[in-house]
């Protein structure tokens, strides 16, 4: 592995965990696993930075949390979004893409106008 | 899950935590095994990657919100845990905190109560007082209060009903004053001496005080044919009626007046002079000042408050009524002096009396000696603090290598020092409760005041101390934590030379320096109250009564009470066993009175014709028989004669004290001495042996003796000496019957033994005694925990050098030297700074007794042996230890 890890800041690490379990009910597990599987093996969510983000998502009631058997017979602590989750989603979801948009631009401009 | 659930829920939410990371650590290593690695690669792999799961339990726990009240806990337990482990050091701190905050907090307190409120009285802020100045002018008439300036000059009546009827901005104006010469009641056929305050018929309803029982005067009272009506404060229905409900009705005859009692006033209700004056006895109205109070139109004798809206501009009062005053000044003067100003000041603490300042002074000093408590606590505890801050760096340089960080550090001995100032303070708090109620048992001091702890002066003796336990208790975490963090624990050598310890050095000197103020204080009232009991008072004090009497207020005239006093001094003489009597002015008294031209008896300056120098002396008018009576010896000259009686002769008897001071060794006899340089016309016929009467007093002046027994007959209250020839207690009830013999309507005041008298005037000198012995053995003992404290830290800090200088060869003499060097400095320098400050304090303690010097060699011997006998012990100890230190174990120790 070559390629470094980067480092989420914690907004952006939030955003990416309600948008993982908007799709529906999901363990901290495989969060994690989901994360590294769609961005291709780029992002991976320590243990360390993703059960803090979790409780802290939970204590501001934007995830809900349910304990429920999984298929292999444990106990798993599942998260659901709530009704302030989502619309937080979507707050932070309009954000990051009006300000990925200016960064692009800036990126690209700047770049055009030094060369 | 709210904050309080999460709070509360914690260990549920542990429990869960846990097996959320057990899950998911299996979760990763069922994923590993799924790939083909063996169970144990799994395993390992997956703790590996997974990290130190305490580090991440302590992120999870961090965004509960609720880890800073598990930590304060946490810190709690390890304070307790520290206080148990040092208990005196816990103990010490503690107590002296609450003595600090308790004493101070208790006795001002007391005197909130008692000088500092406001009246009890409707609105009191809308009141207001008059006064005015005209230097040295002297007008005619009797003048009561203090006359030309200060703030209870006192108004003739015609300026009351002027200031009265001025109307707008006033709305209301009333006045008081008070008897001439006291006044004597009789009730239930027993005479009595009381005090009266006569009140204009608007004074209650003016100040919207009402009657506890009955009612309160009104205008129809105060007119001249009304029927004699009086109040009886709510003390003396108290005291003197045992609080009988039937009281309303009864009559009191008050110097020959019958009054009809028809209300009590309010409990601590005094008045409008200020709340440092005790309730007069029995309130009257205006209209009795001639037939009771002896008043005329010229004299100047009415305490005049007024109301305004609050607001108004009090110079608007002044400029109204400062040309009515000067008229009618000199309308009734004939004269009045080019200025003379009248004064409107803020009444609602009263009208500040000059006759309590001396009691007043005393609180002042009892105030200043806890104020230097309560700083020799707060440097104590700093002391303390800075000294344990040795002890704790190796902990604290532990803790943080273990990873404590920096702002936990501090934050647990910030939570130490809380600790420590709160327990101090509730201590405390307690102390001023349980103080207030024993200061307020004092006689003269809380009667009929409600005492309340004044939470002013609670917060900040309290805020005071817990500023000195933090800034303090930090200094451990600022040394520990500054700098290199955490990995220093290794202690460098330091050296006698180093600078550390200096704020502790200089925080010890200044201790010892207030340690000395009142040492020094205790030593030298201790030391007067022995030369009391050994002073040579001058007379012979065995077997001698004196009281009063005061024939004026029944109406007796100056002629009919000199035969007054020769009746009942004949039926005195008559007693068996009563060797010879005598007349003066009050013998234990310190009251003045004086015509424009003589001084009957009080204070006053003397000349000595044709010089200008003047003394300070003290005047008694005697009889012939005073010399005898009180067996003064007479050194030079003759006793008085009774032709000096006949009119009152220009000679006078003085005491050796003076005619040293006046004469020098000539010869005083046959010399003339007067009241200013131009009219010296009193001869000297005799010097007789100075009598001092010990106690707190500005009167011990040298005396002189004049033969005025008519004009001491136109004052109110004269003393009669009965010496007997065997213990006097016994014919008390006879000289009471030799008395009411002549005149069963005049009261004896007073009676006592000079013995009595004398105990009774020690009394508060006792209550000083006693505080300030008190509070120096404290302040002393406070030191001497401080210095065991600093010496004990010095040492521990230099365990490593004295090990090294013993293991070179030093013995053991050398260091306990080299360390009690280090201790004996700044008792030094503290006991020279002390005795500096002492100077101007002990200055203060002579004004008011007599006989008292800082700067005789026992006082001064004692003061220093005693400073260093302590400071001695308090060094010894350490040092001793210090010693005794085994070089290896002292080397090893780091």
């Amino acid at each position: 592995m070559t390629v470094p890890q980067p480092d989420l800041p914690q907004g952006t690490l939030d955003m990416l965990i309600l948008k993982v379990v908007a799709a529906g009910p999901i363990h901290g597990y495989a969060i994690a696993q989901r994360i590294l599987q769609i961005s291709k093996d780029v992002l991976q969510v320590r243990q360390g930075t993703l059960y803090p983000a979790l409780h802290r998502l939970e204590n501001r009631k934007l995830l809900q949390a349910e304990w429920k058997a999984t298929d292999t017979g444990r106990e798993a602590k599942v998260y659901r979004l709530t009704k302030a989750g989502r619309n937080q989603l979507e707050t932070e979801a309009e954000t990051w893409k009006h300000l990925r948009t200016a960064i692009e631009l800036i990126m690209k401009t700047a770049e055009g106008e030094s060369a | 899950m709210t904050w309080w659930g999460r709070l509360l829920g914690k260990k549920r939410l542990e429990r869960q935590m846990d097996s959320e990371l057990r899950f998911h650590l299996a979760e990763q290593i069922r994923a590993y095994i799924a790939q083909g690695m063996s169970e144990a690669d799994a395993r390992r792999r997956a703790h590996l990657e997974f990290g130190g799961m305490e580090g991440i339990r302590e992120e999870c726990r961090e965004v509960r919100g609720t880890k800073w009240v598990e930590d304060l806990f946490k810190d709690l337990r390890y304070a307790g845990r520290t206080f148990r482990n040092s208990p005196v050091f816990t103990a010490v701190v503690v107590f002296s905190l609450a003595l600090g905050i308790g004493a101070n907090t208790a006795l001002f307190s007391v005197i909130e109560a008692r000088f500092l409120r406001k009246l009890p009285v409707e609105n009191p802020d809308q009141l207001v007082y008059f006064s005015w100045w005209a230097n040295g002018w002297l007008p005619q008439g009797d003048v009561s209060g203090t006359f030309g300036s200060g703030a209870n000059t006192p108004f003739l009546s015609p300026m009351f009903d002027a200031f009265r009827k001025s109307g707008d901005p006033l709305s209301d104006v009333i006045a008081s004053g008070t008897t001439t010469y006291g006044a004597s009641a009789i009730l239930d056929g027993e005479a009595e001496r009381v005090s009266v305050q006569l009140v204009s018929g608007n004074f209650f309803s003016a100040l919207g005080t009402p009657a506890v029982m009955g009612r309160t005067f009104n205008d129809n009272d105060d007119r001249p044919a009304a029927t004699p009506t009086a109040m009886i404060s709510h003390s003396y229905w108290h005291n003197r009626f045992k609080a009988d409900p039937d009281v309303l009705g009864k009559v009191v005859v008050v110097n020959g007046v019958s009054l009809g009692i028809i209300g009590i006033t309010p409990r601590g209700f005094r008045g409008i002079m200020s709340q440092a004056a005790e309730a007069p006895n029995l309130w009257m109205p205006l209209s009795m000042s001639q037939q009771i109070a002896n008043r005329k139109a010229e004299d100047w004798w009415l305490h005049v408050v007024g109301r305004i809206q609050a607001g108004t501009n009090m110079d608007q009062v002044r400029g109204r009524l400062e040309g009515v005053h000067r008229a009618l000044a000199l309308e009734a003067s004939g004269t009045v002096p080019p200025i003379m100003r009248l004064n409107v000041s803020p009444g609602s603490r009263g009208i500040p009396e000059g006759g309590s300042d001396a009691f007043f002074i005393g609180l002042i000093i009892a105030g200043l000696v806890l104020g230097f408590l309560l700083l020799i606590v707060c440097l104590n505890v700093a002391n303390l603090l800075l000294a344990r801050a040795a002890s704790r760096q190796h902990e604290i340089l532990v803790r943080r290598a273990i990873g404590a960080n920096r702002f936990r550090v501090i934050r647990q001995l910030l939570t130490e020092s809380v600790l420590l100032a709160l327990i101090g303070g509730v201590l405390g708090s307690v102390l001023a409760y349980w103080g207030k109620d024993a200061f307020g048992l004092l006689p003269g001091l809380g009667e009929e005041v409600d005492l309340r702890i004044n939470l002013g002066v609670l917060a900040v003796t309290a805020l005071v101390s817990l500023g000195t336990s933090v800034v303090f208790g930090l200094v451990p975490a600022v040394q520990a934590t500054a700098g290199r963090g955490g990995l220093a624990i290794g202690r460098g050598v330091r050296t006698f030379q180093g600078s550390d310890s200096r704020i502790g050095r200089l925080l010890l000197a200044f201790q010892v320096a207030m340690s000395v103020v009142l040492l020094a204080g205790a030593v030298l009232l201790i030391r007067m109250q022995g030369f009391w009991q050994n002073v040579d008072p001058g007379f012979q004090t065995n077997n001698l009564v004196v009281f009063q009497i005061s024939p004026r207020n029944l109406g007796y005239e100056e002629n009919r009470i000199r035969t007054l006093l020769d009746q009942i001094t004949q039926n005195l003489a008559a007693i068996p066993g009563v060797f010879s009597t005598s007349i003066s002015d009050p013998f234990f008294g310190t009251g003045t009175a004086s015509s424009e031209t003589q001084v009957f008896f009080g204070t006053a300056n003397i000349f000595v014709e044709g010089g200008t120098d003047s003394r300070k002396v003290r005047i008694r008018s005697v009889s012939r028989s005073f010399f005898d009576t009180f067996q003064v010896p007479v050194l030079t000259g003759r006793s008085f004669a009774s032709g000096d009686y006949l009119d009152d002769a220009r000679v006078a008897v003085i005491d050796e004290t003076l005619a040293r001071a006046l004469f020098g060794g000539s010869n005083a006899i046959g010399r003339r001495i007067g009241y200013s340089p131009e009219r010296s016309d009193i001869e000297v016929v005799a010097v007789v042996k100075d009598v001092r009467v010990p106690g707190f007093s500005r009167l011990q002046h040298p005396t002189v003796y004049l033969p005025q027994l008519r004009g001491l007959a136109r004052t109110g209250q004269v003393s009669i000496a009965v010496r007997t020839a065997t213990n006097p207690v016994p014919t008390i009830s006879a000289i009471r019957k030799a008395v009411a013999g002549i005149d069963r309507d005049i009261p004896v005041e007073d009676i006592k033994t000079i013995h009595q008298g004398i105990q009774e005037r020690l009394m508060p000198v006792r209550y000083v005694i006693i505080a300030w012995s008190s509070f120096g053995a404290t302040a002393l003992l406070l030191t001497c925990i401080g210095l065991f404290g600093l010496m004990s830290y010095f040492v521990e800090r230099h365990t490593k050098e004295i090990g090294i200088r013993i293991a070179l060869g030093a013995r053991r003499r050398e260091v306990v030297r080299l360390v009690m060097g280090r201790c004996l400095f700044p008792v030094s320098v503290g006991l020279i700074l002390g005795l500096a400050v002492s100077w101007p304090v002990h200055e203060i303690i002579r004004q008011f007794v007599y006989g008292a010097s800082l700067y005789d060699p026992l006082t001064f011997g004692v003061v220093v042996g005693v400073l260093f006998a302590v400071a001695g012990v308090a060094g010894y100890v350490p040092a001793r230890r210090a010693s005794r230190a085994d070089p290896t174990t002292a080397l090893r120790q780091e």
